[in-house]
């Protein structure tokens, strides 16, 4: 029998699930037909905002500020790159434009930073912060 | 209670492809704002200041955010305009996670109401009612008919040269006691005391008898600046509403005592005095449950506030 390796169950600490949905997200946006699917993928990065926001509440309301701001700054960083790629790609046929794909890039950049800071602050935050935040 | 964020979404379902102004201008947004001053002072009065001051900072992003789109004319649709989309549907997810925590914001309230509140006289005053300005200045001539001797001895003290500081001072505290703004407002049931400010023959009496007189800039002197209060956008919006319609205009009026009423709740928590949370949180339940009218409930604050004299 093949000792198959065991699979971590994030699905109870909401950084780490935040983790992984921005981690699919750069996924996705990296491949190629990440071009005929730019609208979804704007609407997806808004879910992901909208996962991150409740994020920040809950931390504000467990008197974690510091946490928050951090969060929410990268939010703003991953908010301002996916402003910047859709004032760049606008009028052009985005796939040819050098522009447009430099700010893909940096918007992939901008999400991969939001889950570094996710993780980083998963393994800072004590456990007990996360008590009632499945209750509402 | 309706649901904030719910309110955001119907505002934005009905003017989405709609510019700027129109939301603005729309009944939908001026609920929006209404029921965000709620939330946000039911914030403050349940100690959860970080989460107030967020979404303060993200209404005042928003609001600014469609200052920009309604100045620049750009003819963009709310829907197009990114900026402004970005500034409403941060400002959505936020009132929308609090929305879905509210009852956990109320038990994690590091907050206890207070179990006492002063008790403001009861004056059997009767019950409010819409007035036109025309019959409201009526009813003030004959208010001051009424008291007709009153109001000469009381002129006849503050016209005197010869009168005492003393005694000017005692006559003027009578003037107020019986020719106010919010006194006449209350003796007649006015549901806006701003009214009774803007009528003529009150302003005649104000002026023989040198009361103070509010008007809409000198009474923002001293409380917390709404924000962006100054705003064209919103005012705009504000005369929208401002039509013959009576029931338009009522509700005008009720808004605007609300926000008012809301303000000084607001004013007595964010204030140094002792326990100022507490009362302002035992203010907002019985406002809330409708225990208390916008009257008892700022009379009590000014009580609290050792302001009472403003009610005068």
């Amino acid at each position: 029998m093949l000792d198959t390796p065991e699979t971590p169950d994030t699905s109870q600490w909401p950084l780490l699930v935040l983790m992984e949905h921005f981690n699919a997200w750069c996924a996705s946006a990296r491949r190629e037909d990440f071009w005929r699917d730019t609208v979804e993928h704007r609407l997806w990065a808004d879910r992901l905002r909208d996962e991150a926001k409740g994020i920040i509440i809950w931390l504000e309301l467990r008197g974690q500020d510091d946490a928050a701001a951090q969060l929410d700054e990268a939010m703003g960083a991953f908010r301002e790159a996916v402003w910047s790629f859709k004032e760049a790609c606008e009028g052009v046929y985005p796939a040819n434009d050098p522009g447009c794909r430099d700010a893909r890039d940096a918007m992939i950049d901008a999400a991969g930073r939001a889950s570094g800071v996710a993780e980083d602050l998963d393994s800072e935050l004590p456990a007990d912060v996360w008590e009632g935040f499945f209750d509402a | 209670m309706p649901d904030l964020a719910d309110m955001v979404q119907s505002a934005l379902d009905a003017h989405a492809a709609d510019q700027a102004v129109d939301l603005a201008r729309s009944d939908q947004w001026l609920q929006v704002r209404q029921r965000y001053s709620e939330l946000s002072v039911n914030l403050i009065v349940n100690g959860h200041e970080s989460l107030a001051r967020r979404i303060d900072r993200e209404y005042q992003a928003l609001r600014e955010a469609m200052r920009l789109s309604v100045e620049s004319q750009n003819g963009k649709s709310v829907a197009d305009d990114y900026a402004l989309w970005e500034a409403v549907t941060e400002f959505q997810f936020t009132v929308g996670h609090l929305e879905r925590r509210h009852g956990q914001l109320e038990s994690m309230s590091h907050v206890e109401p207070a179990k006492q509140l002063p008790k403001p006289a009861s004056q059997g005053d009767p019950p409010k009612r819409s007035w036109t300005q025309g019959d409201l200045d009526d009813a003030i001539r004959e208010y001051k008919a009424k008291r007709a001797s009153a109001y000469q001895r009381l002129l006849s003290v503050l016209d005197d040269p010869k009168s005492s500081p003393s005694s000017k001072r005692t006559a003027r505290k009578q003037a107020k006691e019986l020719f106010g703004r919010n006194v006449i407002a209350r003796a007649l049931g006015v549901k806006s005391a701003k009214m009774v400010s803007q009528s003529q023959p009150w302003v005649a009496i104000a002026k023989e008898l040198g009361l103070d007189r509010k008007t809409g800039k000198q009474a923002g002197v001293g409380r917390p600046t709404r924000i962006g209060q100054d705003i064209a956008i919103e005012q705009a919006s504000m005369n929208a509403t401002d039509t013959d319609d009576h029931a338009a205009a009522d509700a005008a009026i009720l808004r605007e005592e609300r926000e008012e009423t809301l303000r000084q709740i607001r004013k007595l928590a964010e204030s140094e005095l002792p326990k100022a949370k507490e009362s302002a949180k035992a203010l907002m339940d019985s406002f809330n449950e409708g225990e208390m009218t916008d009257d008892q409930v700022r009379q009590n604050a000014a009580i609290l506030m050792g302001c009472d004299d403003d009610f005068e």
